[in-house]
């Protein structure tokens, strides 16, 4: 009875450790990884906020997925077809576009799944004239290794 | 002399019928190439509801820097902002799948043979391209 009891304790213990183990390498897999969720106010004023920042400015990690969930605000202009700003991705020095990151914002909140690109800095431009200050319309993105 | 009269009716009626379908496809070539006639641009200027007569007038008019003409608007607006290289033939505003080809043509009044590669968003595939 007793070694009975013994058993089932070392039995329960062990399968413990194992749903613990197994959590931890799930979680550290990048396929089961959380996506990196980053909420963007594309607003009328022009300008690029993030809630919790003052200077729109966004770190990822290289490789990593980030759901870009952006909210989209009329400013004083748009595009006949309805787009009312851009989410467009440029390396800092050169200005070359970085593929995939060319993103046309159409009014409300939409998602936008994407995979951090190579280290660096970045600049994220509006490719909408959406109002006098459509120029001002930038925001950094740092890439980290 | 019904029947003569009938006959003699639809031969000219698909004589003329062959002839509008070679007016129409005058401008197309048998593989499919069709030309356009109109000014390089960028999609910022051409876009845009408030731009007239999809002009680079607002940009100008802002004295946004590097937008002092449609030459230098048009590179400007493409390889600092973003934008993209687009054909804009009178109130139709054309996309390129390889749009690099008329980088050299910013700003200017342009003739290009083209093959459309897709008819929803108007985006052409530029075979040839030169100056008006």
């Amino acid at each position: 009875m007793r070694d009975r009891k013994i058993n089932s304790t070392r039995f329960l213990s062990k399968v413990s450790a194992c749903a613990v183990a197994g959590v931890f390498l799930l979680a550290s897999l990048p396929a089961f990884a959380q996506p990196h969720v980053i909420e963007v106010l594309a607003d009328k004023d022009s300008r690029y906020k993030i809630s919790g920042q003052k200077a729109g400015q966004v770190v990822v990690k290289t490789g990593e997925t980030i759901v870009l969930r952006i909210d989209a605000r009329k400013g004083k202009s748009w595009n006949r077809d309805g787009t009312i700003h851009g989410f467009t991705l440029l390396h800092m020095k050169s200005r070359a576009k970085v593929a995939g990151w060319d993103l046309e914002l159409k009014p409300g909140v939409q998602e936008f799944t994407l995979t951090a690109p190579e280290p660096g800095e970045y600049e994220v431009v509006c490719t909408v004239i959406c109002s006098d200050d459509h120029e001002g319309m930038r925001m950094k993105l740092l890439v980290l290794p | 002399m019904k029947t003569t009269i009938d006959r003699e009716t639809i031969t000219t009626a698909a004589l003329l019928v062959l002839m509008l379908v070679l007016l129409a496809s005058y401008s197309y070539s048998k593989d499919g190439v069709v030309t356009l006639r109109g000014a390089i641009e960028d999609s910022q200027c051409a876009f845009n509801v408030h731009s007239e007569g999809h002009s680079h007038d607002w940009m100008i008019k802002k004295g946004v820097v590097g937008a002092r003409d449609a030459k230098s608007c048009t590179l400007h607006c493409v390889r600092d902002m973003g934008g993209k290289y687009v054909l804009v033939v009178k109130d139709e505003v054309y996309r390129f799948d390889n749009e690099g080809v008329a980088e050299d043509f910013a700003g200017l009044k342009v003739k290009i043979g083209a093959t459309m590669t897709d008819a929803k968003t108007q985006t052409v595939h530029i075979i040839t391209i030169e100056k008006e």
